[in-house]
């Protein structure tokens, strides 16, 4: 039987907790499946990215606004990392700018409020969660369908397959003096002091 | 006056002697500076005493005793008269004579002589022809009354032209017994008539201004104490005016008088009520003024409160969050519980109690009861403090906008800070540092809320000066009369353009949304109202430093719920 990871991002720590123990009780369902969770919890954004960068996560239910960086941004900076994940926003207040940005930039799948309902907030994780499955079963489909076809060659197929499961693994990223650099450190973007 | 006649040795000697007689006569006439005459007045020749040369500043025989020698002494204008006085002598009959004219002093200048004789002889038609008399000299004397008729006269114009009317009261009576012109023009009367008005006359007769009034202030004038009112008076027409009565107890030739000076104040009483008028209006537009800015001040707070709210509701939420999930999760731990209780105490047929106690055990295991325990603890622990998060946050937001909390009070700046720190935490503490350097502070008399409202403009300020990551330091002290908070960021400054206008109303740099454009000026205000000062102090990429002095106690005015405050 299939795990999932979901990672929960959230600076403030009872949050976490809650929902920790939330979906630990409480099975999540969705048309008679029961997706198994296994949850991981961050406070702080920057350590969030850090581990999705290594880690691949079926869904990710991040907090809007947050010290180092706020959900939309770090939801946008996980797309390009694993652009498969389904992603949700829990905020106990957000203004038009941040769900514009929550559903322009981080194209996420569900905005939802705190403080939440449990049933629905673990009804939602159960339906992105399988809205994300039907997503990566079209996709691989698809990919067969077109190896089959000749338009993709099997590496290509077989590439796409392994970064969904490890992230950048099929990627080698070059220092400037032609070295391999094997761990990359995450870089804040400029404006980020 | 060389040849003096010898002094008599004894005056009272025997008067029979005629000698004697003339002599003690031509002393007496010397010394009162009198000259004797005596004229026939068909020969027109005349005898002068030696007095009446001396009289003129000659001696004896220096001018001809004739009538043509000594009519050139006399004054031209005057001989015409003379001669006219004479001539009705002759006609009337009478015996006495006497005139008033001018005579010529040796040493030039004219003595005013007045000449008294009387007929000594008669012809047979009755007409006199012999006239004595004697001369007297009242030249000195003249001048003096010239000078008083002068004085009275110049006295009299003053008395009658000045702007106030006098009226003289019998002491005792109060019956006017003088008056000036003014006073007429004032009574719209004349003398003769305002002479026989009484008080009840001249004035409206509606109480305090009646008769009786009048009597008591006039007792109080007469009693020595100079009295000054004001007065309904009413002139002959009927016609009320105001007037301004001085009246004081006065000597006036010789008799205790009562002096009332009436000085119309009409236009001055108009002025009064239309000055008063204008201040009821000012009173009036002040208060408006006031309740607009009151309304004014409630506003801006309510709309800072509605720019915090996403990160008030940010802070509620989150609690609210996990605590309610957290109750959930709870109830599912105590159905477990329950299971397991439920399961130790059954007594199920054909269960020994060795079974029972296989299945809690095997229920214990099943449910986790380790697990469920030591996380129940974390549970309640968890969600008391994100109750006990909820409840100040609603105690701070209530301390912050308390409405309608206008009183003056002794309070402490430090807890005013604190608790719109609490506030504005939440905007503050995703990108700064707040350091707090509290010196000692007396409690203050103040308008709390209203001075957290000036807090939390300043704090939200420096925030919004801070783009991603700085610092804000909130510093305090006091001296003996005053108390001053410093509240300074490292942010972006404000421009020297913009320090200017840093208080005028509605003068914002920040994005729609973000501020009002009031806080500061209406901070100005309240710091205002304090009798207090804001001092900045800003450098463009440096930071700015907002100083705020508010005095301990500040002057009674401050205390007045209807002083208004405008802004410089």
């Amino acid at each position: 039987m299939m795990v999932y990871r979901v990672m929960l991002v959230d600076d403030e720590e009872g949050i976490g907790k809650a929902l920790r123990r939330l979906l630990a009780t409480t099975p999540c369902v969705y048309h008679g499946v029961t997706y198994q969770l296994q949850v991981e919890i961050f406070t702080s954004s920057l350590k969030a990215l850090e581990r999705a960068r290594h880690q691949a996560f079926e869904l990710f239910l991040v907090d809007y606004r947050m010290p180092e960086m706020d959900g939309v941004r770090l939801l946008t900076e996980i797309k390009e990392i694993q652009p498969g994940a389904a992603r949700m926003i829990l905020s106990g207040y957000a203004d038009l700018n941040a769900l514009v940005g929550a559903i322009n930039e981080a194209k996420i799948y569900r905005f939802l409020a705190k403080p939440w309902n449990d049933y629905e907030l673990v009804s939602a994780i159960a339906e992105a969660l399988a809205y994300r499955d039907l997503l990566v079963e079209g996709e691989r489909l698809a990919d067969e369908a077109r190896v089959a076809k000749g338009t993709m060659s099997a590496e290509d197929g077989e590439r796409k397959r392994l970064e969904q499961l490890e992230p950048g693994i099929t990627q080698v990223k070059w220092g400037p003096d032609g070295s391999v650099i094997l761990d990359d450190e995450f870089q804040l973007p400029d404006d980020y002091a | 006056m060389d040849d003096k006649p010898p002094l008599a040795t004894n005056p009272t000697a025997d008067t029979a002697d005629p000698v004697k007689a003339e002599q003690r006569l031509l002393l007496a006439l010397q010394a009162a500076n009198q000259g004797l005459w005596d004229w026939d007045l068909q020969s027109r020749q005349g005898y002068f005493s030696p007095s009446y040369y001396a009289m003129l500043g000659y001696r004896p025989g220096d001018f001809p005793s004739d009538f043509e020698g000594w009519k050139v002494l006399v004054h031209p204008d005057d001989l015409d008269t003379l001669l006219a006085d004479l001539e009705e002598l002759a006609d009337s009959g009478r015996d006495l004579f006497e005139h008033t004219f001018r005579l010529r002093h040796r040493q030039g200048g004219w003595r005013r002589i007045i000449g008294r004789g009387l007929v000594a002889g008669r012809d047979a038609d009755g007409r006199p022809t012999r006239l004595v008399g004697i001369s007297i000299d009242v030249t000195e004397q003249t001048l003096a009354e010239d000078a008083l008729h002068e004085s009275e006269a110049r006295f009299r114009a003053i008395f009658d032209n000045i702007q106030e009317g006098i009226l003289i009261h019998d002491i005792d009576t109060g019956a006017i017994l003088a008056t000036n012109q003014r006073a007429c023009a004032l009574f719209a009367t004349t003398e003769s008539k305002l002479l026989a008005s009484s008080m009840q006359d001249l004035s409206s007769g509606e109480p305090p201004y009646s008769q009786a009034e009048a009597v008591y202030w006039m007792m109080l004038a007469a009693a020595g104490d100079p009295q000054t009112f004001e007065w309904q008076a009413k002139d002959s027409t009927g016609r009320l005016f105001w007037a301004e009565i001085t009246m004081r107890r006065a000597v006036l030739a010789g008799q205790e008088r009562l002096l009332a000076v009436v000085r119309d104040i009409s236009h001055r009483k108009e002025q009064e009520a239309e000055l008063r008028h204008n201040l009821e209006q000012q009173v009036q537009l002040n208060k408006k003024i006031e309740e607009a800015q009151n309304q004014l001040l409630q506003s801006e707070k309510m709309a800072s409160i509605g720019q915090l709210a996403a990160g008030v509701a940010h802070e509620l939420n989150n609690p609210i969050g996990f605590v309610h999930s957290n109750v959930n999760t709870l109830e599912h731990y105590l159905q477990d519980l329950f299971a397991i209780v439920d399961a130790a105490a059954s007594d199920g047929e054909g269960s020994d109690a060795t079974q029972r106690l296989d299945a809690v055990r095997r229920l214990i295991e099943e449910k986790d009861y380790a697990f469920v325990k030591t996380d129940v603890a974390e549970l309640m622990a968890e969600s008391k403090d994100g109750l006990e998060r909820v409840r100040k946050i609603v105690q701070d937001l209530k301390d912050f906008s308390r409405v309608g909390d206008s009183e003056w009070q002794l309070a402490d700046v430090h807890v005013g800070i604190d608790s719109t720190l609490n506030i504005v935490w939440n905007e503050l503490k995703y990108k700064c540092t707040v350091n707090k350097v509290y010196g000692d502070l007396p409690k203050i008399q103040c308008l709390p809320s209203q001075l957290n409202q000036v807090f939390m403009n300043l704090l939200v300020n420096a925030g919004q000066a801070i783009k991603t990551k700085g610092e804000i330091t909130i510093r305090t002290g006091a001296d003996d009369e005053s108390v001053w908070i410093e509240v300074a960021d490292n942010g972006s400054g404000i421009s020297k353009d913009n320090l200017k206008r840093i208080f005028d109303p509605f003068f914002t740099t920040k994005p729609v949304g973000k501020g009002t454009g009031l806080g500061l000026s209406l901070s100005f205000n309240i710091v205002h109202k304090h009798h207090g000062r804001i001092d900045v102090e800003s450098e463009e990429g440096k930071g700015s430093t907002f100083r705020i002095t508010l005095p301990i106690q500040p002057p009674a005015p401050a205390l007045d719920p209807g002083a208004t405050v405008v802004a410089e």
